[in-house]
C-alpha cells in the first residue's frame, strides 16, 4: 500500500504560482465519462449467465421430462404385458376342453348316439367291395 | 517530489502507517493450514477412500432389480395354451421393520390366503432381514397389500406357471417350481429351451423409494424362453382322459394309460395315465400320480405281444398265411407246462386264427420255429429292451433279456408276452409298425419351437427304420383285423372304419417273488382304419376287476378312437381282405 504524503496549503500554492508563470496555462478536457460501460457489462454478464441458467434448466427439464416419459413408457409396457397375459389366461381357459364340454351341456348338447357311415355303391375304395356296402358300414 | 514532507507526529498515526507483514504471514499461514486441511481431506475423501464412499452413496439409493424373464409357452398341436407364465409377485417381509407383528401377520394371511400363525413366524423371525411370505401371487392380490403400506412387507416382481386346462395331459407336461425350473415331465426335459435367461437394472431411488429419473440406469435385459409345439391335441387329450376315467371307474381298475399316435409321422396326439393330478397345484399330489406311467412303467404285454411272433415267422418265410397247426389246448416245454385261456380239442389253426383267438399253444408252436436268436433279433427290432427315444425323463427301456441267458421256457413265455416288460408307448410303437408298412418311426412329443419372430419352427421328422416288409405288415394288419372281426376283440371294433388289433391279459408277476399274482393288465392296441392305417391306440387298464382286455380294455379303445377319427377328419375305409382261416367263424 502506497502512502499518500500530508500536503500543506502553503506548498501547494508556489507551485500554482509557478504554472501560472510558465504561460503554457490550457485548459484541460474534462476526462471522458465512462458510466454506461459499467451497465453494459453488467448487462452483457446478467444476460449471459441467465441465457446459460436458463439453458441448463431447459436442458434439466428435457431429461427429466424424457426420463418421466420413459418411465411411464416403462409403466404401460409392464400394464400392457400384465394385461396381455390376462387376455392370454382367460382366451386358454375360456377353450379348455372342460369349460367348453360343461357349457355344452349347460346347453342341452349331447353326443350323438347313432353314427351311420354310407358307402356310395360303386364308389368304394381299394379292398374287399362286398364288406364296403352300405349295411356292413353302419355303426348303430 | 520536491519540498520537505512533514513528518507524522502522533505515534498511534505511525502505527497505523507500519506494514503489517507479521500479521499478514500470520493469516497467510492459517489460511495455508486451513487450506492444506481442507486438500488433504479432499484427496482423502475424493482419492484415497473414493471408491469406499461411492459403494457407500451406491448402496445408499441405489437398487439392483431382477428382471424376472418368462418362461416359454407350451402349446398343443394347434396353438391352444397348456402351460403358460403370468407375471406375479413374490411377497417377503423384512422383520426388522415390522412395528405390530400380530396385527400384520393377521392381515397379510387375510389377503394371501395363508395361515396366521405362518405369517406371524415369518415376521418375527430372529435372524436374517428377508423372509419370503408367498411366491407366485397375483399381481392384483399383491397390489392390494401394497396399498396398505404395511412396514416390512415388500414385493418382488416374478413369473408364476400356469396351466389353464388344469389336468389335461399333467404328467406329459410335468410341472415347473416356483423359481420357474423345471421338477418334471417336459417341463423339465425342455428346461434349458423353456426357460429364459433373467435380467438386471441397477436404479437410484429418492429416500422415499421412488425412481430418479435422471439417474443412471444400467439395463441387462431378461431373455424370454422359447416357446414349444407338442404333438398333443388338447381335445383328444381330454377325450381320452375322460373316457379312461370312465373305464377306470367301470372295470374298478388301479389305473390305466391311453395313448394315441399318428403311425405315418410318430405324433403321439394323447397320452393319458389315469390317476392324474393338476400341475397347479402339484404339492398337493403324490409322486406316484406325478409319473408318465406310459413312458415310465413297464409292464408284462401279454397276448398283445403274438403281434412280434406273427410279423417275424411271415417274414422270414418259416410260415404262411394259409399254413394250418394242429394245436392243442397245453404244451409242454422243459419244466413247465403252457394253457390256453380256455380248453378245447385239438384244432387245426392257422396264423391268423392263432392271433385271433389268442392261442398261448399256437403261439408258441410258431415261436419255436424262430427260435432264441430270432425271436430276440426281432423283439429288438420292434423296439423292446431300450427306450424309444420320445425325449421323456425317466423312460424305461422296459426288460428284454440278452439270448444268451435266455434259458429253456423263455422263448415260450416271451412268445405269449410273460418274461419281457415294456411301457405302453413301446407297445404302441409295435403296431405302429405295422401300421406304417413296417417301417419304425422314432414317437415324438414336440412338434417345433416358435421362434422370436412368431414363426413355427418345426424339429426335423423323426428318424425311421424299416423292420419288416410292406407285405409283412399288410399281412399282419389283415390278421389283427380278423382278430377283431372274429376273435377276441369284438368290441374294439368300429364298421365304417374297421380295426386291426389284438387283445392282452397278463398276469402280474408277484412284486418280491417268483411266480404270478392273479391281479391283471388288461390292454387293446389297435390300428384304424385298418386298410389304411391313421391311427394307433393303446388301451391298457390296471387290475382291472373284469381282467380280460376284451371286455375292459376293447371298448375303452374303440371310445377313444372313434372320437379321434372323427375329429382327425379321417375318412372311411373298407374292411380289409379277411385272411386265411381254419375256423369256421372265419
Amino acid at each position: 500500500m502506497s502512502q499518500r504524503p500530508f500536503l500543506s496549503a502553503s506548498t501547494a500554492r508556489p507551485e500554482r504560482k509557478e504554472t501560472a508563470r510558465s504561460g503554457r496555462l490550457s485548459v484541460v478536457p474534462p476526462p471522458r465519462q465512462h458510466v454506461g460501460r459499467g451497465i453494459w457489462f453488467f448487462v452483457l454478464a446478467f444476460v449471459l449467465t441467465a441465457s446459460l441458467v436458463t439453458a441448463v434448466v431447459v436442458l434439466q427439464v428435457l431429461v427429466s421430462q424424457g426420463s418421466f416419459g420413459v418411465q411411464e413408457l416403462a409403466r404401460l409396457t409392464t400394464r400392457l404385458e400384465r394385461d396381455n397375459g390376462e387376455l392370454r389366461r382367460q382366451v386358454a381357459e375360456l377353450s379348455a376342453p372342460s369349460r367348453i364340454v360343461e357349457e355344452a351341456r349347460g346347453s342341452g348338447l349331447r353326443p350323438p348316439q347313432e353314427v351311420e357311415i354310407v358307402f356310395v355303391e360303386g364308389r368304394g375304395r381299394a379292398g374287399d367291395g362286398a364288406d364296403a356296402s352300405g349295411d356292413e358300414g353302419s355303426d348303430r | 517530489m520536491t519540498g520537505g514532507r512533514p513528518t507524522p507526529s502522533r505515534r498511534p498515526r505511525r502505527r497505523l502507517l507500519r506494514p503489517p507483514a507479521q500479521r499478514l504471514i500470520g493469516l497467510l499461514v492459517v489460511f495455508v493450514l486451513g487450506f492444506s486441511g481442507i486438500l488433504v481431506r479432499l484427496v482423502v475423501l475424493q482419492v484415497a477412500d473414493a471408491s469406499a464412499y461411492q459403494d457407500l452413496a451406491q448402496a445408499q439409493r441405489g437398487r439392483a432389480i431382477s428382471l424376472p424373464a418368462p418362461r416359454g409357452s407350451i402349446f398343443d398341436r394347434d396353438l391352444h395354451e397348456l402351460a403358460m407364465s403370468l407375471p406375479a409377485k413374490a411377497v417377503f417381509v423384512d422383520p426388522a421393520l415390522v412395528r405390530k407383528p400380530m396385527q400384520v401377520a393377521r392381515t397379510v394371511a387375510g389377503v394371501l390366503d395363508l395361515s396366521p400363525a405362518e405369517v406371524y413366524a415369518a415376521v418375527t423371525a430372529a435372524e436374517g432381514r428377508f423372509v419370503y411370505l408367498a411366491r407366485g401371487v397375483e399381481v392384483e392380490t399383491a397390489e392390494r397389500l401394497k396399498d396398505m403400506k404395511l412396514p416390512g412387507i415388500g414385493f418382488l416382481d416374478e413369473t408364476r406357471r400356469y396351466y389353464p386346462a388344469g389336468e389335461v395331459a399333467s404328467q406329459v407336461l410335468g410341472f415347473a417350481g416356483v423359481d420357474g425350473t423345471g421338477l418334471e415331465g417336459l417341463e423339465r426335459q425342455y428346461d434349458s429351451l423353456l426357460d429364459g435367461r433373467e435380467g438386471h437394472a441397477q436404479v437410484e431411488e429418492d429416500p422415499n423409494g421412488r425412481m430418479i429419473p435422471q439417474a443412471v440406469r444400467r439395463d441387462d435385459p431378461p431373455v424370454p424362453g422359447r416357446d414349444i409345439v407338442l404333438t398333443i391335441d388338447q381335445d383328444l387329450q381330454y377325450r381320452a382322459q375322460a373316457s379312461l376315467e370312465r373305464a377306470v371307474r367301470t372295470n374298478k381298475a388301479r389305473g390305466g394309460t391311453v395313448i394315441v399316435m399318428d403311425p405315418k409321422t410318430g405324433d403321439v396326439l394323447a397320452m393319458a395315465t389315469y390317476p392324474w393330478f393338476d400341475p397347479n397345484h402339484f404339492a398337493a399330489a403324490s409322486s406316484e400320480e406325478w409319473r408318465n406311467r406310459a413312458v415310465t412303467d413297464a409292464f408284462e404285454p401279454g397276448s398283445v405281444n403274438k403281434v412280434i411272433m406273427a410279423a417275424a415267422t411271415l417274414e422270414l418265410g418259416l410260415v404262411t398265411l394259409d399254413q394250418r397247426f394242429n394245436i392243442p389246448d397245453e404244451i409242454q416245454v422243459f419244466d413247465r407246462t403252457y394253457h390256453d385261456a380256455h380248453s378245447h380239442p385239438m384244432e387245426q389253426m392257422t396264423l391268423a386264427d392263432i392271433v385271433a383267438q389268442s392261442s398261448n399253444v399256437g403261439a408258441i408252436t410258431v415261436a419255436q420255429l424262430l427260435g432264441d436268436e430270432m425271436l430276440a433279433s426281432y423283439l429288438y427290432d420292434f423296439g423292446f429292451g431300450k427306450p424309444t427315444g420320445i425325449g421323456f425323463p425317466g423312460e424305461s427301456p422296459g426288460i428284454l433279456a440278452p439270448p444268451e441267458e435266455w434259458w429253456g421256457t423263455t422263448l415260450p413265455s416271451i412268445s405269449i408276452g410273460q418274461g419281457v416288460a415294456v411301457t405302453a408307448l413301446q407297445m404302441a410303437g409295435v403296431y405302429a409298425t405295422i401300421a406304417n408298412g413296417g417301417v419304425s418311426v422314432r414317437p415324438r412329443l414336440v412338434r417345433g419351437t416358435i421362434e422370436d419372430d412368431g414363426a413355427f419352427a418345426p424339429f426335423p421328422p423323426s428318424p425311421t427304420r424299416r423292420v419288416v416288409s410292406e407285405d409283412t405288415a399288410a399281412a399282419v394288419t389283415r390278421i389283427l383285423s380278423y382278430a377283431v372281426q372274429v376273435g377276441t376283440g369284438g368290441e374294439a371294433e368300429i364298421p365304417g372304419f374297421w380295426v386291426a388289433g389284438k387283445t392282452g391279459t397278463a398276469q402280474k408277476p408277484r412284486p418280491n417273488s417268483l411266480g404270478y399274482s392273479d391281479k391283471y393288465v388288461a390292454s387293446f392296441i389297435g390300428i384304424t382304419p385298418a386298410s389304411d392305417p391313421a391311427l394307433v391306440v393303446a388301451a391298457v387298464l390296471d387290475e382291472p376287476e373284469t381282467k380280460y382286455g376284451g371286455v375292459a380294455a376293447a371298448p375303452l379303445f374303440q371310445e377313444v378312437a372313434r372320437f379321434a377319427l372323427a375329429l382327425l377328419r379321417v375318412p372311411p375305409a373298407p374292411k380289409p381282405p379277411t385272411p386265411p382261416s381254419a375256423s369256421p367263424a372265419g
